[in-house]
């Protein structure tokens, strides 16, 4: 990375500090810029200000949870190209269950989530999906 | 009931002439059946009571109580007594009214002795019908009795399988921590970051008390089907508490007070059960006072009180676990005892709360709370005061 230029940032949306500390430091190990914020709400203030590369979302919240955000995420055009990742110890198929059950209530359903990382995932694979969707992402530097 | 030699078929004729009584009784004494007589009503209601035959054949026209009235005293008795009717030539319209009162079936004098035996083999047939249905219906009774203890077990099958589901979703967030906490400690040895070494070490601690905590949990969980009731003083459960805990109270400088009933009434309990409950509520509150949970350090400034306080009630006993610490905001104190949203958090796995609601709950006793985020929170135990199981 040369001085100088901003680092690609990742928000992390998670309540629990040590988790938050765990996802700071590896992205931060990753050599971009991780931002944090311990609930949905917090969250979605953030995305108002500044435009990240790759969301991190815990899904149990309190205040607001990761569903709740994901949806107001989907509802917003200009977060389109968002990528987000969904990192929970919800199991997954409790998770994609109950987006489709949140699907049946909701005028505009949201689209089922690419990316699904379980709490106990190993750090080398957690790195690689984060990496894979800054890179995704990143606008080129002559972009 | 059959009509074996053994134990023939019982019968009483009730009909006022002589004759045909005499003679019938000759020809169905000879044809196997046993035979009673009677030359009246009121003799032969007498006699039904006494001897509870199986079918009564009687004359419609009699004096005194006649053949309609004493079917439908019998019916009123026994309704599954078959009665067949004996009728004159004219009394069509009695042999209709009796058939309303549900006779089994009428023969009109003279008697003809194959019309009578066909008479009672179709009685004979109604009884075992009935008697079939009967069967039938107590076989229905108990399948249905089958299928609901099944339908119990199933629905109890079910709560170990959200248990299990609860379960799986703490280990899970254990495992998350753990390699977490791996993770921060490489990157702290990497780049020599004393920082990440105490961050990465307090995170493995946490989640080595976290799965320790677990397994004792689970271990409550279970022990919580075989509870051993006994006479008790409320208060020696709590006592061993205090005496447990303020040690660390004194090293998470927490003012812990104790405030024992001071009536001598003796409850049935369990009273480890009781024990495991208090301690849990009593770690919690202790952990209300975690950096972890204000992480801006809001709280550091204020009281850091836990009570617990002992009353005995006329009718209770009420057990008060109170904190100053942070409180719970809405949504986590609404999904407080359900296990799914609990096993979420940073001090514990949400068993610890599950296990207490259960045993109170086997206490016939209930559970509340009050809280406020950054006030403190409340738990409430009634236990209703028993002392004969």
């Amino acid at each position: 990375m040369t001085q100088g230029k901003e680092l690609p940032k990742v928000l992390i949306l998670e309540d629990e500090m040590q988790m938050r500390f765990y996802l700071m430091t590896l992205v931060k190990s990753m050599g971009y810029d991780p931002i944090l914020a311990k609930d949905g709400s917090e969250g979605l203030d953030v995305l108002k200000q500044i435009r990240p590369s790759a969301l991190i979302l815990d899904i149990m919240m309190p205040k607001k949870g990761g569903c709740l955000v994901y949806q107001e995420i989907a509802a917003c055009p200009e977060y389109k190209d968002l990528p987000v990742i969904f990192f929970s110890g919800v199991d997954r198929n409790a998770f994609f269950h109950y987006i489709k059950m949140l699907n049946v209530t909701l005028e505009h359903p949201v689209p089922e989530p690419e990316i699904y990382v379980a709490k106990d995932a190993d750090p080398e694979y957690l790195k690689m999906v984060i990496r894979t969707c800054v890179e995704k992402n990143y606008p080129k530097p002559d972009h | 009931m059959n009509t074996s030699p053994m134990n023939p078929l019982k019968i009483l004729l009730v009909d006022d002439e002589d004759g045909i009584r005499k003679v019938l009784k000759i020809t169905l004494e000879s044809a196997g059946y046993r035979i009673l007589t009677a030359p009246d009503g009121e003799t032969g209601l007498d006699i039904f009571v006494r001897e509870a035959p199986d079918l009564v054949i009687t004359d419609i026209k009699m004096p005194g109580i006649d053949g309609i009235e004493l079917l439908k005293r019998i019916k009123h008795l026994n309704p599954e007594t078959e009665v067949i009717m004996i009728t004159g030539h004219g009394d069509m319209d009695l042999a209709v009214k009796s058939l309303q009162y549900e006779a089994a079936d009428f023969i009109t004098k003279p008697i003809d002795s194959l019309d009578l035996e066909s008479a009672i083999q179709k009685a004979q047939d109604r009884m075992a019908i009935s008697r079939n249905i009967k069967t039938y219906m107590e076989d229905l009774k108990i399948l249905v009795e089958e299928k609901d203890k099944k339908l119990n077990e199933s629905e109890k099958l079910a709560t170990i399988g959200q248990t299990i589901a609860g379960m799986s979703h703490a280990i899970k967030n254990i495992a998350g921590g753990l390699k977490g906490s791996s993770f921060i400690l490489e990157q702290g040895i990497e780049h020599e970051n004393r920082q990440y070494l105490k961050q990465g070490w307090e995170m493995m601690k946490g989640n080595i008390d976290k799965i320790t905590k677990l397994s004792l949990d689970l271990l409550n969980y279970a022990k919580t089907t075989r509870l051993n009731f006994q006479l008790e003083n409320p208060n020696t459960p709590a006592r061993e508490i205090v005496q447990l805990m303020t040690h660390k109270a004194k090293e998470k400088k927490i003012n812990f007070k104790f405030l024992p009933s001071p009536e001598k009434k003796m409850a049935l309990m369990d009273s480890d059960a009781i024990h495991n409950c208090l301690l849990n509520l009593v770690a919690n509150a202790f952990d209300a006072f975690d950096e972890s949970l204000d992480p801006e350090g809001q709280k550091q400034d204020g009281p850091r009180q836990v009570t617990l306080g002992i009353t005995a009630q006329e009718k209770e006993i009420v057990y008060q676990v109170k904190d100053t610490g942070a409180g719970m905001s809405e949504p986590v104190a609404a999904s407080l005892f359900k296990e799914f949203i609990t096993t979420k958090g940073v001090n514990g796995t949400g068993f610890g709360l599950m296990t207490t609601k259960k045993i109170i709950e086997e206490h016939h006793g209930n559970i509340r709370f009050r809280t406020e985020p950054g006030k403190g929170s409340e738990f409430i135990i009634r236990i209703p005061l028993r002392t004969k199981g």
